[in-house]
C-alpha cells in the first residue's frame, strides 16, 4: 500500500545497491511499496537480469512505471553530452525521466549517485536540485523523514554500504550513521 | 496534420518553451536536428542534409522565413529568433489543447532538455559537438577541419565545453583522448 503521494526516480546504482551490494531486496520492496517508482528502460532490463527475488520482480512489473513504450528517443538529444559508455549504461535516461516528471507536476525524490548526470543537473537543471539526494542520504531519510524503515534497518544498510564497493567516502557515511544513532 | 504544419508547430514549441530567444539560425537548426533525431517516427519529414555548417534542413529554414499556418509567427533581432505575438498566441493554444496528453508532456520534456543544454553554447561549441557526435555530417563542411583537427582550436573549444559543464567528465576525456 502506498503511504503517500511522493514518487521516486532513481538511477541504477540505487537499485543495484539493494540487490547486489547489500543483498537486501526486501528493503527495496518496502521502498517500492511506499513510493511509486519511475524506471528507465535500461535500468528495467538490468533489474530483470539481476533480480532473482520474486516479490521484488512482481512489484517492479506491477507497481512501477516503466518507460518502455515511449516514441521519443531521449538519448539522441543527450548523445552529445554523455560518453558512449555512459549512454550504454543508460545514465542519461535519469535526466529525461526527471524532467518529464517535473513537467507532469509530479512530486518526486530524485536519487542519483552517478557523477555524470549529477553534474549536468547541477549546471543546467537547477530546478531539480531540491529533489536531488544520494542513495546514502535517501536511506537515512527512509527512517527520519519517510518512516519506511526502522532505525536499525537504515543503520544496517549504511554499514553494508561502507563495507561494499559502493563509491562513497567513509566520512559521509559516518556522518549519516551519527545522525541515525542520535 | 500535414508534414509542414507539424514542423511549424514543433518550431513554435521549441521557441515558446523558454522566455529567451534562440541565439542564431545555426542554434535553431541544430536544436531542431536533435529534436528530429529523437522522434524516429517523424525524423524523415525534417529532411536534414549534410551542409557547409553541419546538419541543415531547408524545410525548417523556409518555415522560419515564411510560416504557412501561423502568419508572421517568428521575429528576428539581428541573429536572434523568437516568437512574435502571433507565435506566442499559437504556442499558448497548443499548450491549452495538448498539455494533458502524456505524449505531449514527453515532447515538452524533450524540448526543455534540448534548450536547457544547447542554448548556452557558442556556434563553434555547438558545431564541435554536432561533428563529434554525428561525424557523417562533416561531409561538405567548410569548417569541420578547423574545429576538429586544428589542435589549438580543438583544445580551446573542448575546455570551454568542460568549463560550461555541458559535457560529463567521461565525455570530456573521451573527446580529449580521441584520435584526430
Amino acid at each position: 500500500m502506498q503511504k503517500f503521494n511522493k514518487e521516486l526516480v532513481a538511477d541504477s546504482t540505487f537499485y543495484i545497491f539493494f540487490i547486489e551490494d547489500s543483498k537486501n531486496s526486501n528493503l527495496l520492496c518496502k521502498i517500492l511499496n511506499s513510493f511509486k517508482a519511475h524506471i528507465s528502460p535500461t535500468i528495467y532490463d538490468e533489474l530483470k537480469m539481476k533480480s532473482r527475488d520474486q516479490e521484488l520482480n512482481s512489484i517492479i512489473n506491477n507497481k512501477c512505471n516503466i518507460f518502455k513504450d515511449s516514441r521519443i528517443k531521449y538519448s539522441e538529444a543527450l548523445r552529445p553530452v554523455f560518453s558512449k559508455e555512459e549512454l550504454k549504461k543508460g545514465e542519461h535516461e535519469i535526466i529525461a525521466i526527471a524532467v518529464l516528471c517535473d513537467q507532469m507536476v509530479i512530486d518526486f525524490v530524485l536519487v542519483i549517485d552517478d557523477e555524470g548526470p549529477r553534474k549536468i543537473i547541477n549546471s543546467h537543471f537547477k530546478y531539480l536540485l531540491t529533489r536531488l539526494v544520494r542513495t546514502a542520504r535517501f536511506i537515512e531519510q527512509c527512517y527520519s523523514k519517510y518512516d519506511i524503515f526502522e532505525n536499525g534497518e537504515s543503520i544496517k544498510l549504511l554499514n553494508d554500504m561502507k563495507s561494499s564497493k559502493f563509491r562513497i567516502d567513509d566520512k559521509s557515511i559516518e556522518q549519516l550513521l551519527k545522525e541515525l544513532e542520535k | 496534420m500535414e508534414k509542414i504544419e507539424l514542423i511549424e508547430k514543433y518550431i513554435i514549441l521549441l521557441l515558446g518553451v523558454k522566455d529567451d530567444s534562440i541565439y542564431s539560425d545555426l542554434h535553431l537548426q541544430k536544436e531542431m536536428f536533435l529534436l528530429a533525431n529523437s522522434l524516429p517516427h517523424l525524423k524523415e519529414a525534417f529532411d536534414f542534409e549534410k551542409h557547409y555548417y553541419g546538419p541543415y534542413s531547408q524545410i525548417v529554414e523556409e518555415i522560419i522565413q515564411t510560416p504557412r499556418y501561423t502568419d508572421k509567427a517568428f521575429s528576428f533581432d539581428g541573429k536572434k529568433i523568437f516568437l512574435s505575438e502571433n507565435g506566442k498566441t499559437e504556442y499558448n493554444k497548443i499548450i491549452k489543447i495538448k498539455s494533458k496528453e502524456n505524449s505531449f508532456n514527453e515532447l515538452s520534456a524533450l524540448i526543455k532538455i534540448i534548450r536547457s543544454l544547447y542554448d548556452s553554447l557558442s556556434g563553434e561549441e555547438l558545431l564541435f559537438l554536432m561533428y563529434e557526435t554525428f561525424p557523417e555530417f562533416t561531409k561538405y563542411s567548410e569548417v569541420s577541419d578547423n574545429i576538429l583537427k586544428n589542435k589549438y582550436n580543438r583544445k580551446r573549444i573542448l575546455e570551454g565545453l568542460y568549463a560550461k559543464s555541458i559535457i560529463t567528465d567521461e565525455r570530456y576525456l573521451e573527446l580529449k583522448n580521441a584520435k584526430i
